[in-house]
């Protein structure tokens, strides 16, 4: 992972939101995830490419957090998605 | 190819629809026919198979559009059209009832899900002015479970498949449930005089009594699962879970293939689940029995529920054996 890294989100994932919660199918046929609060917003901004630095921002612009504060989860999450085929990282 | 005019001389009505068929289907009830054009037309026809370029699932299905088809060898092929068509290409010397097998079975499921309904694979039973669906693989006990409930007195809304629609009513299917053998011995029942599903299968057809069924509510869903608990035990399941279970128990899930259709079975199972209490029935394999299984689920309904609202987990629904 650099600073210019992008990652956007698998543009075949389907996804609904229910409850304040959104549901979505992986690529595997029948497996679910479900995202709320800072992982559901995270993945509306994951709709266009995004670095880690954008993400951080736009979590400290909508929470109460400091960029520096949210960045490990969010590398976290970022990972999570990686290693579940729902997110593209480009170099 | 047969087209024009159909002549369907019989006339039948199955989860709600008015269905007119050139084959006679012995598992439903005849009606009179309708004084404008059936919802259903089954009919006859040569079947090329599956059209250029589709990909072919497993079983020999494929989806194209609002059409799809299936092939099962021996048998014969079908195809499905825009929730109002069936046509069958049946192979040389089949036994009607197995081509009816797969007619009422595979290919009626097929084209309720074209209708927009979560077609589930399970077996229904009326509770009140609502109902109960049970899910569960083959094998898994859903249609013992419902000869149980029917020898309660409690009406039987479908067996095998319970179509759902966009606004949560399940629709009555056939009066009969197939059940094996095995399993009509255990409830006392001779298999003798009762039809065979087929020739190739130890499973017949038992009539059951009920009252007659409008489009009820579904209100309760639950999946039986084994389990190594000790005792039986009904657990809510909530949140992504729901849609795992909803999606491994929609009947001829091969199907949900493709953009549109994943995405509308998604947006099926969202409009549904608030409207419903889930659960798993985890039952350890020794000890399981029909009776038990009845126990625990009528009770589970019978207890208080906690009002329309999604509660937060708390395990009092839990029920034991």
């Amino acid at each position: 992972m650099t600073a210019s890294t992008t990652y956007i989100r698998r543009p075949e994932l389907h996804a609904v939101e229910m409850d304040g919660e959104l549901v979505m199918m992986g690529a595997d046929q029948g497996e679910y995830f479900s995202l709320r609060d800072v992982a559901a917003s995270l993945w509306q901004h994951l709709e266009q490419p995004r670095t880690l630095d954008e993400l951080c921002d736009l979590v400290a612009a909508e929470y109460d957090v400091s960029a520096q504060d949210c960045r490990a989860d969010i590398v976290a999450f970022l990972d999570d998605l990686t290693a579940k085929s729902m997110v593209d990282e480009r170099s | 190819m047969s087209t024009g005019v159909d002549i369907a001389p019989h006339h039948y009505v199955c989860y709600g629809l008015h269905v007119a068929s050139e084959f006679q289907l012995d598992e439903l009830d005849p009606v009179e026919a309708p004084p404008g054009p059936a919802d259903v037309v089954v009919r006859r026809a040569e079947l090329p198979g599956v059209p250029d370029g589709v990909a072919v699932l497993p079983h020999g299905m494929w989806r194209l559009g609002d059409r799809c088809g299936f092939h099962v060898d021996g048998v014969g092929r079908y195809e499905i059209r825009a929730g109002r068509e069936i046509l069958v290409d049946p192979a040389a010397g089949v036994a009607r009832r197995t081509i009816r097998l797969y007619l009422l079975g595979t290919a009626l499921g097929a084209l309720m899900a074209q209708r927009d309904h979560l077609v589930l694979h399970g077996n229904a039973v009326r509770i009140g002015d609502g109902c109960a669906v049970v899910l569960g693989h083959s094998g898994a006990g859903k249609s013992t479970l419902a000869a149980e409930f029917s020898r309660r007195g409690l009406d039987i809304f479908s067996d095998d498949v319970v179509p759902v629609t966009r606004d949560g009513l399940a629709m009555p299917g056939s009066a009969r449930i197939k059940l094996w053998a095995d399993a009509l011995e255990g409830l006392g029942v001779s298999p003798d005089g009762l039809q065979r599903v087929d020739r190739a299968h130890d499973k017949f057809q038992l009539p059951i009594r009920r009252n007659p069924l409008s489009p009820l509510p579904l209100r309760w869903i639950y999946v039986l699962e084994r389990s190594a608990t000790p005792a039986l035990a009904i657990e809510p399941v909530r949140g992504a879970t729901c849609y795992a279970l909803l999606h491994e128990h929609t009947y001829r899930n091969e199907f949900i293939h493709g953009d549109d259709a994943v995405q509308r079975h998604l947006e099926q199972c969202a409009r549904l689940l608030p409207r419903v209490r889930m659960s798993r029935v985890n039952r350890p394999a020794d000890t399981m029995t029909p009776v038990a299984t009845a126990d625990a689920i009528i009770a589970d309904i019978g207890a208080p529920l906690s009002g329309s609202a999604p509660d937060d987990g708390a395990n009092e629904e839990s029920v034991p054996a």
